[in-house]
């Protein structure tokens, strides 16, 4: 089985800073993919060269073999979407309309086959957003906005889920929810890489686990080894020790150094 | 229930909206005519005074005061789209008064004195000049707010140079055809008038009708936008170009009108579901009923001096502008 993404000794600089050095991995359908890391590791830039949104200045960034660069902004579309960290509604557009745009690359976000319909009611259903699918999207409370941009991500039904901080200021049940519909997106046979900070969540609902700091990919491995304690205390600078719940999850328990 | 397919009932209703406007240009007037009289009139019947009248005065006054709306209706619309923010415009950028700097200089130098078209053409030319210095400068990351701050420094640099070249009016004759047409008017407009400037405006507007669907998907930000598949450059690029035909033909057709190209769409966007791409037709509709609802209430005022249309504008315009703007909590960064 071959790689659906995968960079290969992929740099980003910014003037002649470099935010990202020789980051390498392949991607295959069915994983969820957490990628963790300190504030300004390159998370977010990590997940941008991935959508084409950053030029590489070395190595490449591949899709189904193509490099990103070179597809078409439709081509690009129908295989990726892309959830950004911030997550802007210009307008009082209703709900369902928001999640409508996620089929833009099926044709004029304006006219609406039957398909593009059962896609967009797929999506509400898969993001738990059926509830308030008819409202102004700007009038919904912040939990309730993050489903209506991860139904608007599901509609296009791309093989490729790519999320930057997608359960980020979310309470635990908005959090719990999303976490699980991205796992079950994966589990359908999606292939999903989410930034995350929530390490616990990440090493509970993830497969495998991308760890970044100061650009480079310190880790990459299932999750409980990728995150032990050991790397968490070299990378993020804090001490951490390892709790098991009753059914064998793990938590962590985070403490200052020193 | 999905968002709809069909053209919702509110566009015809608009459109007829339009239309009547239109009519009641023709219909009413200082001239001592009933309304069956004009109505005949217009589909060529009656005395041959009340056709001139109805037909070479009234109507291609009243068809160039919607078409000046209908023109700022659509860019308004169109470039709060692209910079997802309610207040931008064709005045708030310095589109229009660069547009009317062109025109100023053309009528300086007399160059309609040439040919007719000299003063469209120069108005769409620097109505063109401004948004591609308004394109160079925000092609890069710029924010839409800093955007509309450019607009802003045109503007004034727009506003001083015009004013250098009223200063320079060799002739009081000159600084009063200046003055009037800075003012803003469709008094004797003719036909000639709107065939020289209509098919800018087509061609403004076919470029903004098809940027419809990338405008409602900037709506998530450019970003977001990108990822569904929009070529965002290519979108500016046409969004701009649509907007500087449209604002150029208008400028050239009724002079410096301001404040339509925000009031406009803002009246539009609850009967387009505010999604920024279904907005611009009724904008359009919109801003063409309100000028010529306008320019017909200016006709009918019993004052000596006819009131001008972009004063008339202004002063019902400017009050919107900022009660919009009072009541927009959110303006896109």
């Amino acid at each position: 089985m071959t790689d659906l993404l995968s960079l290969s000794k992929a740099n980003v600089t910014r003037g002649t800073a470099p935010i990202l050095s020789d980051v390498s991995f392949g991607a295959r359908a069915g994983e969820f993919i957490g990628v963790v890391g300190p504030n300004g590791a390159g998370k977010s830039t990590l997940l941008r060269a991935l959508v084409g949104l950053e030029p590489l200045a070395g190595g490449s960034c591949l899709i189904e073999n193509a490099p990103v660069s070179a597809l078409s902004p439709r081509e690009r579309a129908i295989r990726l979407s892309y959830l950004p960290q911030l997550r802007e509604v210009a307008w009082d557009m209703t709900a369902e309309a928001v999640v409508a745009l996620g089929r833009f690359a099926y044709g004029a976000a304006h006219r609406l086959s039957p398909e593009d319909g059962a896609a967009i009611d797929r999506a509400i259903a898969a993001a738990g957003a059926d509830a308030f699918r008819t409202r102004i999207v700007t009038s919904l409370s912040g939990g309730e906005q993050a489903r209506i941009h991860l139904a608007r991500a599901f509609a296009g039904a791309t093989p490729i889920l790519i999320a930057d901080e997608p359960i980020s200021a979310l309470d635990p049940r908005g959090q719990l929810a999303i976490m699980t519909a991205l796992k079950s997106r994966a589990e359908e046979g999606g292939l999903v890489v989410a930034t995350l900070h929530e390490l616990d969540l990440a090493v509970r609902f993830c497969t495998r686990m991308l760890v970044i700091s100061e650009g480079r990919l310190v880790a990459d491995a299932a999750p409980e080894e990728a995150l032990s304690p050991a790397t968490i205390q070299s990378v993020f600078g804090v001490s951490a020790s390892e709790l098991r719940g009753e059914n064998g999850e793990r938590a962590l328990s985070l403490r200052p150094l020193g | 229930m999905r968002p709809a397919n069909t053209p919702p009932p509110a566009l015809i209703l608009i459109a007829l909206l339009s239309f009547a406007a239109v009519l009641a240009g023709c219909l009413i007037g200082p001239a001592d005519f009933s309304l069956s009289q004009s109505l005949s009139a217009l589909f060529g019947g009656g005395t041959e005074a009340a056709q001139i009248i109805v037909r070479e005065i009234r109507l291609p006054r009243a068809l160039a005061a919607w078409a000046a709306g209908a023109a700022l209706g659509a860019s308004g619309a169109a470039l709060q789209g692209l910079l997802r923010n309610p207040l931008a415009d064709p005045g708030v950028l310095g589109v229009s008064a660069a547009s009317a700097l062109g025109a100023v200089i053309a009528i300086y130098f007399n160059l309609s004195a040439g040919a007719a078209w000299a003063t469209p053409l120069a108005a769409i030319l620097f109505a063109l000049g401004a948004t591609a210095i308004l394109y160079v400068l925000g092609a890069g990351r710029v924010s839409p707010t800093r955007l509309i701050l450019i607009g802003v420094g045109l503007s004034s640099l727009a506003g001083a140079l015009i004013t250098l070249v009223m200063n320079l009016a060799p002739n009081p004759f000159i600084l009063t055809d200046l003055v009037n047409w800075l003012f803003g008017s469709v008094a004797n407009r003719s036909f000639d008038d709107l065939a020289l400037t209509g098919p800018f405006m087509l061609a403004g507007l076919a470029l903004l009708l098809s940027a419809r669907s990338g405008l409602a998907a900037l709506t998530l930000g450019e970003e977001a936008a990108f990822s569904l598949g929009a070529d965002i450059a290519r979108l500016r690029a046409v969004v701009i170009a649509g907007a500087a035909l449209l604002t150029g033909a208008s400028v050239a057709l009724a002079g410096a009108i301001g404040f339509v190209g925000v009031v406009a769409p803002h009246l539009a966007r609850p009967f387009a579901g505010h999604d920024p791409g279904r907005t611009v037709l009724p904008a359009a509709l919109i801003g063409g009923a309100m000028l010529a609802a306008a320019d017909l209430m200016i006709r009918l005022l019993p004052f000596d001096y006819e009131l001008r249309l972009g004063v008339a504008a202004a002063l019902i315009g400017a009050p919107a502008f900022i009660w919009i703007a009072a009541r927009t909590q959110r303006i896109a960064r």
